[in-house]
């Protein structure tokens, strides 16, 4: 790429350069930035009055939306924990593992498939694996296992977090590949040399290295499993309370019409994945620093 | 009595074989270097010393005990790499440290210790940065200091200078040497720089498709190459077809000038051509004509700082000869007529491949 | 060593039955129509349905429509900002990984408090004005893809040259666009495209709140109230974003994940 500083004389004025990012910057203030900003700004607003107030938020402490929040937090906590343990798991045995070559190919199209195969396809498809007649549940059946007997049930939280599974896993893979195959193999053979065993390579170096990647990515899986409605909504509809479901029915009318509370929802609910997204970024930008 | 030994090692990769034959044995605090160009199985040696990889036949003895099939982790070997290959979560004094607490030493010995490699080093005041936070030249220096600290009985080098600014690359020769000299330890050193390789060693193996074509002293490699590749490996060459005349006088005859060499023609017979090489550093201008003497045309004049390489022309076929500098008076002018003479001793015959 | 293999392997065999297992179990379901035998009836049915026709031809235009103004967005800005503007390129960046950020519940809410029938610009009056509105929500949920995968492409190619040369021969600004730049970058629309194609397909939430009819709504409404079409439509919808996701290997190289339809 030129390095030379001599102006260009480009026919193209400056200002036509402004022209053409303007439709850009129109449609963000119009379809992404000021809806959002208008939804935090009526969270503070007063449902009947329009004047600032606080009530809303207040509003947001009680038991049923408590409940709420938490329902969420604990799915997508939970959904994020596993999806990245074993996300992490299923990268290292196929990158580092000692497995053939085809495997990583077919795992990354995989994951990329599957981190798209989500909402209400995804609850259709877990249905007909664990529904009370489901292909799963007849085999086991078949071996004496009976899980609905046992008290299992697909349309419970642990039935939608295990749904939630399918996509975080891939999203987990897909992000944390890269890392991984940021480990040089000089580092493995350095500490070889050294006298260390796989065990305390891993445990000394790999991990500690590994670490900033892979909690970020449990919090980009956090996010992702708490903006996550339309599986929710095919499996469990309006059973398990999510956040998200509880906006839908907010927006949909079907609750008391008071859309001042939905916003002071969706203000939750933003700063939660915003604040995780950031986390995210953070934790990436120093990892990379590390590995420069 | 050899402390590290290698004895008819190979390494075959499927129906790839790397490295033929190997033999060698290395004095305990020797400094040995493996030059060749690349894929000529150097590396691969080294890190079947190193116990990266296993000879496929053959076998690898370290002060008298049989490691061929030991792990990597149990040989006491310290190595250097490349790509300096620091420990990125790990402070300085972190890396140079590891290996003394993986053998469970005290904190109190790991802190003495470090202390004292960072001094040999010269870099003590950074024992609490970051890898990333250093430069090359530091980095390798650590890396240095990591692989000396617990003591190893060999130190393994896989080109580590080939990374970095040749300013720093001589400096650190340097260092390395003197390290070594002083700690004794027994050194295999992994280069494809020919000066790297004549001005740190104790001894050289040439290397080329996985087979060792010379195992001698620098000098040796340099002032008596053994076979082509090696000659012309090492240094530059003027490569010469020389005419048999007399093959027990040494008499032959060079581009029709009459010249004697102190090579070996073995039998060759009169009239036979044998391919025969002078270093440009051999020849020197002269006013005399007679034996060992070329005359040819100048061609052009390569400043050199040091030294002028000038470029002749004898008979349509080049013959690079450096002369030293003497200033802008002394410097041969393109298109002049210039003699050329040089020992017997300096006429080697390139008996071998 | 072993231990390490032996441990991989089985990693990969349970990560596959757990992928492998909803897949095969949704395709046996859907056979499962005609009692006491395997055959396509749920298929056959799903494809005779007015319905089906209808919502999944919506949801095509939808994802034409949306792949088209994406690109009429993202192309000119990506162009501009790595030619003239770099100094807006963090700017622009962090706002196309803004709908990643933003859950798509809460942008559908934002546009019906700011687009609904109670507000300035009524656009959910009209059913052309919700058309609309939804296809502006689809440009959003693409953006992230489209932006990276035509910005990526961008800087494969010597878009200062390609630009110095076009003008030389008295191009204007549309025509090297259209002309030059868009060619060239062909590869990275199409990867943006067919991504964008598959998150428009299957997308639920903005449809269903901006109650239009496409394809996600169509699903999830069957799904109440059919018993084996859902796993037929399920089989149909994960071979569609297997093919896009095959097309944009084809000519992207690269899988990237989406969010979103979630």
């Amino acid at each position: 790429m030129s390095a030379v500083q001599t102006p260009r004389r480009f026919r193209i004025p400056q200002f036509g350069a402004w022209l053409g990012v303007g439709p850009f910057f129109l449609f963000a203030v119009l379809f992404l930035i000021w809806p959002t900003i208008s939804l935090l700004v009526g969270a503070f607003q007063d449902k009947d009055t329009g004047g600032f107030t606080f009530s809303n938020l207040l509003r947001l402490w009680q038991p049923s939306i408590q409940h709420s929040y938490m329902l969420s937090i604990e799915i997508s906590a939970a959904s994020a924990l596993w999806g990245a343990i074993v996300g992490l798991i299923l990268a290292l045995a196929v990158l580092r593992g000692g497995l053939p070559d085809w495997l990583r190919p077919t795992l990354m199209t995989f994951s990329g498939v599957a981190s798209n195969f989500a909402g209400v396809p995804l609850a259709f498809a877990f249905m007909a694996t664990l529904g009370r007649l489901g292909f799963v549940t007849l085999l086991l059946r078949k071996v004496g296992i009976d899980i609905y007997g046992a008290g299992f049930n697909l349309f419970t939280f642990m039935g939608l977090t295990l749904t939630y599974l399918y996509f975080q896993i891939p999203l987990m893979v897909l992000v944390v590949t890269p890392a991984i195959d940021g480990l040089k193999r000089e580092w493995n053979e350095a500490a070889e040399i050294l006298g260390a065993s796989q065990f305390q390579y891993w445990r000394l170096i790999a991990f500690p290295i590994l670490w900033p990647s892979i909690l970020g990515a449990s919090l980009l899986l956090f996010a992702n499993a708490f903006g996550a409605i339309a599986t929710a909504y095919a499996l469990t509809g309006s059973f398990l309370n999510i956040v998200p479901i509880l906006l839908y029915a907010q927006i949909r009318g079907d609750v008391l019409h008071d859309p001042n509370l939905g916003y002071a929802l969706a203000l939750g609910m933003l700063l939660i994945t915003g604040l995780s997204n950031l986390a995210y970024l953070y934790l990436r930008a120093r990892a990379d620093r590390w590995i420069k | 009595m050899s402390f590290l030994t290698l004895a008819g090692v190979q390494k075959t990769y499927g129906a790839n074989v790397v490295v033929k034959d190997f033999n060698l044995s290395v004095e305990r605090g020797e400094f040995v270097t493996f030059l060749g160009p690349s894929g000529c199985g150097k590396t691969t040696t080294l890190r079947m010393i190193a116990g990266f990889e296993t000879p496929t036949t053959g076998e690898i003895h370290i002060n008298d005990k049989d490691v061929t099939h030991m792990r990597a982790n149990k040989r006491a070997i310290g190595m250097v790499f490349q790509a300096y290959a620091l420990f990125p979560n790990m402070t300085v004094a972190q890396n140079i440290g590891f290996g003394l607490k993986i053998a469970g030493k005290s904190t109190f010995d790991i802190k003495a210790r470090v202390t004292e490699m960072l001094a040999m080093i010269k870099l003590p005041d950074l024992a609490e940065r970051y890898p990333y936070q250093l430069s090359g030249g530091q980095q390798q220096r650590v890396s240095l200091a990591r692989a000396l600290a617990p003591n190893p009985q060999i130190l393994l080098l896989d080109e580590p200078l080939s990374a970095l600014d040749a300013r720093i690359r001589v400096s650190l020769r340097e260092e390395i040497r003197s390290l070594q000299r002083r700690l004794g330890v027994t050194t295999i050193f992994v280069t494809h720089d020919q000066e790297e390789a004549l001005s740190m060693s104790d001894r050289v193996v040439v290397m080329r498709e996985g087979e060792i074509d010379q195992i001698g002293s620098p000098t040796d490699i340099y002032n008596r190459p053994r076979t082509k590749f090696v000659a012309s490996f090492v240094g530059t060459l003027n490569h010469l077809q020389a005419k048999i005349v007399d093959a027990a006088s040494g008499e032959v005859e060079i581009e029709g000038h009459r010249a004697f060499t102190r090579s070996h023609l073995n039998g060759a017979r009169p009239g036979d051509v044998m391919p025969m090489a002078l270093r440009p550093e051999a020849l020197r201008p002269t006013d005399a004509n007679g034996d060992n003497v070329i005359s040819g045309t100048v061609e052009d004049a390569a400043f050199h700082g040091a030294v002028i390489r000038v470029r002749l022309r004898v008979n349509e076929k080049p013959l690079l000869v450096d002369v030293f500098n003497a200033g802008e008076a002394g410097a041969p002018q393109p298109g002049q007529t210039l003699n050329v003479s040089f020992r017997p001793e300096d006429l080697i015959a390139l008996t071998g491949e | 060593m072993n231990g390490t293999k032996i441990g991989a392997w089985i990693a990969a065999t349970l990560g596959t039955l757990y992928f492998l297992a909803p897949l095969i179990a949704t395709f046996e379901f859907s056979l499962r129509m005609r009692r006491g035998e395997y055959s396509f009836d749920a298929y056959r049915e799903v494809f005779a349905s007015g319905d089906f026709q209808a919502s999944f031809l919506y949801s095509v235009v939808q994802a034409v429509a949306t792949i088209v103004v994406t690109t009429l967005i993202v192309v000119p800005t990506a162009y501009f900002v790595q030619l003239r503007l770099p100094k807006l390129r963090g700017l622009v960046e962090f706002i196309t990984l803004l709908p990643l950020v933003i859950p798509v519940i809460v942008l559908v809410f934002g546009y019906i408090k700011l687009y609904g029938s109670s507000s300035i610009l009524p656009l959910t009056a009209t059913e052309t004005g919700s058309d609309a509105l939804l296809m502006f929500g689809y440009v959003c949920l693409g953006l992230p893809y489209m932006y990276r995968s035509v910005e990526t492409a961008l800087r494969s190619i010597d878009v200062r040259t390609l630009t110095e040369a076009a003008e030389s021969q008295g191009a204007g600004i549309v025509t090297i666009l259209f002309r030059v730049i868009l060619p060239n970058i062909r590869s990275g629309i199409l990867s943006g495209a067919f991504l964008t194609f598959a998150i428009v397909i299957g997308e639920f939430t903005f449809a269903s709140l901006l109650d239009r009819p496409a394809f996600g709504p169509y699903l999830q409404l069957i799904g109440a109230s059919r018993a084996y079409e859902p796993s037929a439509l399920a089989i149909m919808a994960f071979a569609l974003t297997w093919a896009c996701m095959g097309l944009i290997m084809l000519f992207g190289g690269r899988t990237p994940s989406a969010a979103g339809k979630r």
